[in-house]
């Protein structure tokens, strides 16, 4: 059951990048003095062809359609789940409205590092057109109460404003501003094509955007939008009268990206009006002024592009502090204050009296404790730490500040989230006898998801989710809950996520492995079998799998048990036909076994790309399992981990151990001088692994296989290596099938470290509880060891 | 293995390996920019006093394996050493943060962060506030706005 209200925005247009053109004949503005013309763009210098490229086709549109933008609003690009329950999505999206969809222009980028480009263009307001009644500002169905932000952002002309704020507040590289050139006399390049007359850029007047008059709407929140010539003070100017201005100053804002997405307006959410006030005061005058943004430190080190912000300004006058991305950061409130110690401050240079609230950071901060000396940077990546929806909104009430941080959606693009809620409600009213969880409305909430990480969830409810998010890249499943009765799981349905990478399943539970066909292939194994092997085949590009926790039932049918054949042996002095017949009988059980064990397994060899790979019980492989599924896809593997090699002989085949006994008998050396074929597989596996930086046994049996497979790896790629055997503690014990869990193995001591050479010829016969081996090429373990010691 | 020197804001000079010094991709890249060089790197940002527990921490994590794996980052728990290292008032700790971020050291900058994600993790706005000694500029009113806009997610 998801949470009351939502979230945050459920993105609609999820899967492709939606251009919106929208034009609403109820926006309109003023021009009294003609045609103004604003254009806000943002250019990254390695534009994202992921991103929205937005069309600046509508520069020229007809006045009634004053607004051409593009948006494109990216899904969170992660989620976390965590608890038994599926789903929500945190998404920072536009709510479809009920109105014609006056989708506001933002976009973010689907990568956090990737520079989003970002380009908005806003017409030119037709000389007939209004400002006032423009908006028709009737909120949204939800607006009343939305928890977060970007409620009704359509409904505001000052979209554009607010990507301002955004893309100052975010990447606030390069700011430039400019008149239309007539105002110049040079012709900008951009493609401002209008002047402004004279008289729109006239000071001292107020404009009053988006306040809809209409008495019977709820009351409305405003956003102060403070023309960047007008003086922070009268931003509260109400305004209640239409005296309606078109904005006087058309400016082209044009920022390199940072890292962070620019894109996504952080805070326009409660946007519900807007007001556009170029101040009534009188400004001391000043033609043709420079002025310039002064950038605070730290925003971005790496900015090579100096600040600036050109303002030539033709006849308008300048005045003011203006600290403008900060105003929206006050969306909800009706002073302004100001807050952001990072955030570019517009100084004009000949200012006579600045208001005095803005002229100086509030005291608070001046002096201040220490955590004020964080950036917004380092508040967010703090932030990420914190990523449930709780605390994050308790972090958004600690301060005004840390509202505005908080509250960006890059923060909450990955979120854990839990259920307690429902199970809140659940243990609230615990009578529930029924329950109806149904799917949700619409699954393309999903379509953008790439990282799920859920844990200790139902393997049933793990599979209805993966078919909704069929794009995962990333899935992690940590303690998958199975059902009681019935501990049988496949990974047969995970190959339907073709575009994953990643796959992690750790079952909580040991559950049984079964392949495809392990159900069906009672009686013609061998037809199936090719068939079915095709159909299902992992993503190719994952190259990272682990399944760990699980059996293969294989391994307590096996027939290959040495205490049988030697019960066998003795026979076979007797009565050698009915040993024979016997023999044959093992060795017919034994291939069924096995055709199983490989069907199930044979997925793993299509998976060329994969370099880490962890298996949690390997008790039950033959050595054709490890010649035919494994050994073909470690060829590129950095990581290895293996868990459960008992080695005992059992998983030796009976055909060769016969061979074997048999040249044994011959050569009239004991059997034990010949290895058995499975641990010549083992060792033919391990000897191939070129690439391996780090192999961890669990639970692993020290073979013949390991120590000679090693060996010949060694040789061949001169590595060396480094073991440390960690001391089996309670928490490992606990986990002894859990290979993946290698953070906690920082918590444990090193017990033993060897680099010799001769380590595992040395250990043969040893049980490794838990050993990790590091490989390094050539003399790098040297410097390691004795760091070491 | 030769050295480096850093230069803190306070100028003090550091010799330190360049092994340890690369920990940071910052003067990874400026040392890969510059080539051989004995002079010593100016650090602006920093200051001798967290120079030093930054140097200390990269020392300690020289040979650490460099992950770029996000999901392997995003572990929370904090290694023993790192807790004790992160035992500061919170000026250092800050300034650590601070100083990870500009000389881009990713570990530090995840442990550090995540100190302090700790530190409000679980808490109350109230609490939060003495503990970081914020200022709650909210009106009332405004308070009040936002505890309703936060119902949807309170832990009830």
């Amino acid at each position: 059951m998801p949470p009351r209200k939502p979230l945050k925005r459920i993105e609609e247009n999820t899967d492709e990048f939606t251009t919106i053109h929208y034009s609403s004949p109820k926006i309109k503005r003023s021009t009294r003095c003609g045609n103004g013309q604003q254009s806000l763009q943002t250019s990254s210098p390695k534009p994202n062809p992921k991103t929205m490229t937005n069309n600046t086709s509508a520069k020229q549109q007809p006045s009634p359609q004053p607004i051409t933008r593009t948006s494109r609003w990216s899904q969170p690009k992660r989620t976390t789940l965590s608890s038994k329950e599926v789903i929500t999505t945190i998404g920072l999206s536009p709510r479809k409205s009920e109105k014609p969809p006056l989708q506001t222009p933002l976009q973010s980028s689907p990568e956090p590092l990737e520079l989003p480009y970002f380009f908005l263009t806003e017409q030119p307001p037709s000389p007939e057109s209004e400002w006032s009644r423009s908006y028709d500002l009737e909120p949204g169905p939800t607006s009343e109460s939305q928890p977060c932000m970007l409620e009704n952002i359509d409904h505001v002309q000052s979209m554009q404003i607010s990507m301002g704020t955004s893309i100052m507040d975010q990447t606030p590289h390069l700011l430039k501003r400019q008149l239309p050139k007539s105002h110049r006399q040079t012709r900008p390049t951009t493609d401002i094509t209008e002047d402004l007359p004279s008289s729109s850029s006239r000071l001292g007047r107020k404009s009053t955007l988006a306040r809809n008059r209409s008495t019977s709407l709820p009351p409305l929140k405003r956003v102060h939008y403070c023309e960047p010539h007008s003086p922070p003070s009268q931003l509260d100017i109400d305004d209640q009268q239409p005296r309606l201005q078109p904005l006087t100053t058309p400016f082209i804002l044009e920022t390199t990206s940072s890292r962070r997405d620019a894109s996504s307006p952080p805070r326009t959410t409660s946007l519900q009006s807007y007001t556009h006030s170029p101040s009534t005061i009188p400004m001391p005058s000043s033609s043709n002024t420079h002025q310039e943004f002064h950038q605070p430190q730290l925003i971005d080190e790496h900015s090579t592009i100096p600040d600036t912000l050109i303002d030539h300004s033709g006849d308008t006058q300048q005045t003011g502090n203006i600290v403008w991305p900060n105003i929206l950061y006050q969306s909800w409130t009706r002073r302004l204050a100001l807050h952001g110690l990072f955030l570019p401050i517009y100084q004009p240079p000949d200012l006579d009296k600045p208001p005095p609230d803005l002229a100086k950071p509030p005291p608070d901060l001046a002096k201040s404790p220490p955590i004020y000396n964080l950036n917004d940077d380092c508040l967010i990546e703090i932030l990420k730490w914190c990523a449930t929806t709780q605390t994050l909104c308790v972090v958004s009430s600690v301060c005004k500040h840390w509202r505005n941080v908080a509250l960006l959606p890059y923060v909450w693009r990955t979120i854990d989230y839990t259920w307690s809620k429902l199970i809140q409600q659940l243990e609230s009213t615990s009578e529930v006898d029924t329950m109806r969880l149904t799917e949700p409305p619409d699954t393309s909430i999903f379509i953008n998801l790439r990282t799920l990480q859920l844990s200790n969830m139902h393997y049933k409810d793990i599979l209805d989710l993966i078919a909704w998010t069929k794009h995962l890249n990333e899935l992690d499943c940590n303690g998958i809950l199975s059902h009681t009765s019935n501990d049988v799981v496949m990974i047969t349905p995970f190959s339907n996520l073709r575009k994953l990478h990643v796959l992690k399943l750790h079952f909580a539970t040991t559950c049984e492995l079964i392949g495809p066909t392990s159900l069906t292939s009672d009686n013609s194994t061998g037809n199936i079998k090719h068939s079915t092997t095709d159909r299902w085949r992992f993503s190719p590009n994952l190259h990272t799998l682990n399944i760990t926790n699980i059996y293969d039932i294989e391994e307590f049918l096996t027939s290959g048990n040495s205490a049988s054949r030697s019960a066998l042996l003795n026979q076979q002095q007797r009565q050698a036909i009915v040993v024979e017949e016997r023999m044959n009988e093992m060795m017919e059980t034994w291939n069924l076994m096995e055709n199983t064990l490989v069907i199930k397994y044979r997925v793993l060899s299509t998976l060329r790309n994969l370099t880490n790979l962890s298996l949690g019980k390997c008790t039950g492989y033959t050595a054709r399992i490890w010649r035919e599924c494994i050994a073909p896809c470690s060829k590129n593997l950095k990581q290895l981990s293996l868990c459960g090699w008992i080695g005992d002989g059992n998983r030796e085949a009976p055909l060769a151990w016969k061979e074997r006994y048999d040249m044994a008998t011959m050569t009239d050396k004991p059997v034990n001088f010949y290895m058995e074929d499975v641990e010549k597989a083992l060792a033919e596996m391990f000897a191939g692994l070129y690439h391996l930086q780090s192999l961890n046994l669990v639970d692993f049996k020290c073979t013949t296989g390991l120590a000679h497979g090693m060996d010949r790896l060694v040789e061949a790629t001169g590595k060396s290596f480094l073991c440390n055997n960690i001391q089996p503690t309670m928490n490992n014990l606990i986990n002894k099938n859990r290979v993946r869990d290698s953070s906690l193995d920082t918590l444990k001591e090193r017990c033993a470290v060897s680099s010799s050479l001769a380590y595992f010829r040395d250990s043969l016969g040893c049980h490794f509880a838990n050993t990790k081996i590091e490989l390094y090429d050539g003399s790098s373990v040297v410097r390691k060891k004795n760091k070491i010691s | 293995m030769s050295n480096v020197r850093l230069l803190s804001s306070d100028n003090e000079e550091f010799v330190v390996q360049k092994e340890v010094a690369e920990r940071s991709v910052l003067i990874k890249n400026m040392l890969e920019d510059v080539g051989e060089t004995d002079s010593a790197i100016p650090l602006p940002n920093v200051t001798a006093k967290v120079l030093k527990k930054v140097i200390e921490w990269c020392d300690h994590h020289s040979s650490d394996p460099v992950t770029t794996d996000e999901t392997e980052r995003r572990t929370t728990d904090i290694d023993e050493w790192d807790q004790k290292f992160m035992e500061v008032d919170q000026e250092t700790l800050f300034d650590i943060i601070l100083a990870a971020n500009y000389l881009d050291i990713k570990p530090l900058l995840d442990v550090g962060c995540k100190t302090v994600a700790n530190m409000i993790k679980g808490k109350t706005a109230e609490e939060i506030r003495k503990i970081f000694n914020i200022v709650n500029d909210f009106t009332p009113e405004e308070e009040a706005q936002i505890r309703k806009e936060n119902e949807w997610a309170e832990d009830r």
